[in-house]
């Protein structure tokens, strides 16, 4: 092997080694740059070509540089100032070109040109620095080591290139290193093959081996700049390193946090959950998931704007972050919706509870934002994994089950999930469901409680009461279904149904008899009552005087204005108006005084017990005798026996309903009960 | 919002239960390190006002620019060494009234020289939020 024995006999080891470092080295930055410029947009190419060119042809000359002071001839050698700069412009500027080649789109001109290109700069940058390399004594060259060194050259160069360009790396190197590697074997094989074509003999007369002090400090200060050269490409490279990483946190950052609150957002949240699930899964280990919820946020941010609505988010997020532990995770959800993974929990729930506590009265302080006081507060939801759930979804579901039970329960308070929940929720979506269609497939049924007149005890007319006929769960009662249809927006149409029902069948009744039809609060919102109740009166042709709607005091509470309205125009059409359930919520007088009140119904509650209870007996006393001076008719509810009916007649009131009388009964009966009484007082 | 509004002189009072997860014996430390921060957050903010501490309830009035009485509440509502944080008041004023205190203090004492200062605490914690008006002048009695 003559490039071994080359390298052994006639050079200085520790200098070849140093060559070799710094090929190594040089090899190493080149490739890095040289990656950058590959993959750089067009406008960043350029620069990335020169600065891979500085870096590349300076490790190849410097390479060279070291390895010929270490080559020991036997007469005196000196460089060649001129010839020495040429050959490091030549090597920076063809493997800049060879580089700027090689990012070409067409893979077979970046490789073979511009592989060929870089593999010739090397050599032409070797043998120009030979010819720098002056030495007292008869050189000759071996043309086939010459012709051999360059081949090897351009070879691994295309193949450095191969790399570079996307090409198939052996298993075990990955493709940069696969062209470090050849790089450095371009440039040693070309050195030391080429000096193998190169043979000094001394000429005869002339003393041998004098370098002299001069020719070194100059070597060794060239090689100097040149290492200076490498490295700041190799800075350069780190620098770069660096920024993308740090623009790829950036990056990361954004994709995983909230915009407006600076929190992790519902993406991160849903990473953290799935793994903590997945441990949960393998471990056991007990973990929380608390979904928080504000309650009274859309008002805020439907009348004071979003602006506000934005600031109250951002500093509910600031509050929920003073009050979690360190182990907690927390996250914005979106929109009002906020969760925490109370990773910490270790089995312990009262910490947990205590947490909820915690967050429910840091949300319920108020909020100062541009002089507004606003009021806030929050329901949570909390499940315990693996007992509520292992699977993110699973878990995720009954915290939110949870959730709506805390709403349900008067909010401002927080639900741990309980399998009970999700049967009722379960109930809830079926009989959501069902109750969409009830109305098409006809199964609600229209059923009366007869009235009668306290003094004679006849017939005065009879509340119509909404029942359902569930093709499964049987005959269900409004309290289950009107909140839930009020909820569902469908109790516009159910309630027009009612009325069109109740005038039918009350045409049909003896004229003297009245009907009662009960409104919701939601259908006294509705401005187009008064029009429906007109358009069905026509269509039925019921004497409206004979017709009565009852409201509830919610109907009137925070909607005055819109009630007074509405009742006004029901009461202009002859339509008598009666507020039911009378005793049981505010029962404020100036809502009688303000409202066009007929008649008011007390509320069984207080029926129930008379006359042995002295307060509710004072209570029905006082409110008969308040409705009797301000104009209006009495009624009294769920008379059950003979006594409550006397004591009821004696205070005062005008009609009574109850069991005494009558239980509800079918549309199809009371008819006949009315005949029946009618034909009884006549044969009488 | 006019920026006049937001510059503009406002009052705030709203009290507090203790909340202190530290040991009984440790509670005035607590109080004096709350009182200090508060001295000097406070002057840098323009803000003046008075924190009183009796039955285990703190009545603090701030007085201020609206902007930084919204800022310094805030803070105080993100702190959980207290809680049931009711807010008794809140208004735009003319003048202040506490303009020499950047966070006067004063506390319930067991020391007899206390006893007329207690009994005032006293009865400006039991009218504090059925008549606030004559609970400031009462806070204002106090200080002098
Ligand atoms: C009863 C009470 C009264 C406080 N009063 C004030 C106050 O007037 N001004 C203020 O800046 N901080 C006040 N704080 C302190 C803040 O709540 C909070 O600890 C502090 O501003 C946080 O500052 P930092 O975020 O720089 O740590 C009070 C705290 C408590 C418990």
């Amino acid at each position: 092997m003559p490039v071994i024995s080359c390298i052994l006999t006639e050079h200085d080891l520790l200098l070849v080694l140093l060559a070799a470092v710094m090929c190594a080295i040089g090899s190493f930055a080149t490739t890095r740059l040289w990656r950058n410029a590959v993959a750089a947009r067009q406008r960043d190419r350029f620069h990335w070509c020169f600065l891979t060119g500085v870096t590349g042809g300076s490790s190849i000359w410097a390479t060279h540089f070291i390895a010929m002071l270490g080559y020991q001839t036997p007469v005196p050698a000196t460089f060649d100032p001129k010839l020495t700069v040429i050959s490091i412009v030549i090597a920076i500027l063809g493997t800049s070109l060879g580089i700027a080649l090689t990012t070409s789109s067409n893979r077979l001109i970046a490789r073979l040109v511009g592989g060929a290109t870089l593999g010739l700069s090397i050599a032409a940058m070797h043998f120009v620095g030979m010819f720098a390399y002056r030495v007292d004594g008869i050189v000759s060259w071996d043309q086939t080591y010459i012709v051999l060194s360059i081949v090897a050259s351009i070879g691994f160069s295309v193949l450095a290139t191969f790399y570079m360009t996307g090409g198939r790396a052996p298993a075990f190197l990955s493709r940069t290193n696969a062209a470090v590697i050849s790089l450095i074997l371009a440039i040693v094989l070309l050195h030391f093959t080429a000096m193998d074509a190169f043979s000094v003999a001394p000429i005869a007369g002339l003393s041998s081996g004098a370098d002299s002090g001069a020719f070194s400090a100059m070597a060794m200060s060239v090689a100097l700049v040149a290492l200076l050269i490498v490295f700041t490409g190799f800075s350069s490279e780190v620098i770069e390193f660096r920024n993308k990483t740090r623009s790829e946190i950036d990056l990361n950052y954004i994709a995983t946090h909230d915009e407006l609150t600076g929190v992790p957002n519902r993406r991160k949240f849903s990473e953290i959950l799935a793994d903590r699930c997945a441990k949960t899964r393998d471990t056991g280990a007990e973990f929380s998931l608390i979904m928080i919820d504000l309650d009274r946020f859309k008002p805020v941010n439907d009348t004071l704007g979003h602006t506000t609505g934005d600031a109250v988010l951002k500093r509910v997020a600031n509050r929920l972050e003073h009050v979690i532990r360190a182990s907690d995770f927390l996250a914005r959800l979106g929109g009002d919706e906020f969760a925490i993974i109370a990773l910490g929990s270790t089995g312990d729930r009262s910490n947990v509870l205590r947490l909820c506590d915690r967050i429910i009265d840091v949300l319920s302080r108020p909020f100062i934002i541009n002089g507004h006081v606003i009021e806030l507060g929050a329901s949570l939801g909390v499940a315990i994994a693996p007992a509520h759930g292992t699977t993110a979804d699973d878990l995720t579901q009954s915290a939110d089950i949870a959730l709506y039970a805390a709403k349900d329960a008067g909010r401002s308070t927080y639900k741990l999930f309980e399998t009970a929940m999700a049967d009722e929720v379960q109930l809830r979506r079926s009989l959501e469901i069902d109750l969409r269609r009830a109305l098409n497939r006809e199964e609600f049924e229209v059923y009366y409680q007869p009235q009668v007149d306290a003094k004679s005890g006849d017939y005065s007319g009879a509340e119509a009461l909404i029942r359902w006929r569930h093709p499964q769960r049987g005959m269900l009662s409004p309290v289950v279904f009107i909140p839930l249809a009020e909820e569902l927006g469908l109790i516009g149409p159910i309630g027009n149904w009612v009325l069109r029902q109740a005038c039918r069948d009350a045409v049909t009744w003896p004229s003297h008899l009245s009907v009662a039809v009960n409104l919701s609060p939601a259908q006294m919102m509705d401005r187009r009552l008064p029009k429906s109740v007109k358009s069905i009166l026509n269509e039925t042709g019921l004497d409206p005087a004979r017709l009565e709607l009852e409201i509830t005091e919610t109907s009137l509470i925070g909607n005055d204005v819109q009630a007074l309205a509405v009742l006004n125009e029901l009461r202009a059409m002859g339509i008598a108006i009666s507020l039911d359930d009378f005793g049981t919520g505010y029962s404020s007088l100036s809502y009688l005084h303000r409202f066009p009140i007929n008649r008011i119904k007390i509320d069984r509650s207080f029926i129930d017990r008379i006359p042995t209870d002295v307060d509710s007996a004072a209570i029905v006393q006082a409110i008969a005798k308040l409705g009797g001076s301000l104009g209006m008719k009495i009624t009294a509810e769920g008379i059950e026996n003979e006594e409550q009916w006397s004591f009821s007649k004696t205070e005062g009131c005008d009609h009574l309903q109850g069991y005494l009388f009558s239980k509800p009964i079918p549309g199809s009966e009371i008819g006949a009960l009315f005949d029946t009484k009618d034909s009884a007082e006549r044969a009488a | 919002m006019p920026e006049s509004h937001y510059n503009s002189l406002h009052r705030l009072l709203y009290t507090s239960k203790s909340r202190f997860s530290c040991s009984e014996a440790h509670v005035p430390v607590e109080i004096k390190g709350i009182v200090a921060k508060s001295f000097e957050k406070n002057r840098h903010r323009d803000l003046t006002g008075v924190l009183l501490f009796i039955n285990d309830t703190f009545i603090q009035v701030l007085e201020g620019p609206l902007s930084e009485i919204e800022t310094a509440f805030e803070a105080i509502c993100c702190d959980m060494r207290h809680g049931n944080l009711k807010l008794v008041d809140m208004t735009p004023v003319e003048t202040r009234i506490f303009d020499e205190w950047s966070m006067a203090f004063v506390g319930f004492d067991v020391d007899p020289s206390h006893l007329r200062t207690n009994r005032d605490l006293q009865e400006v914690y039991t009218i504090v939020e059925s008549d606030p008006e004559k609970a400031l002048r009462q806070i204002r009695g106090l200080i002098n």
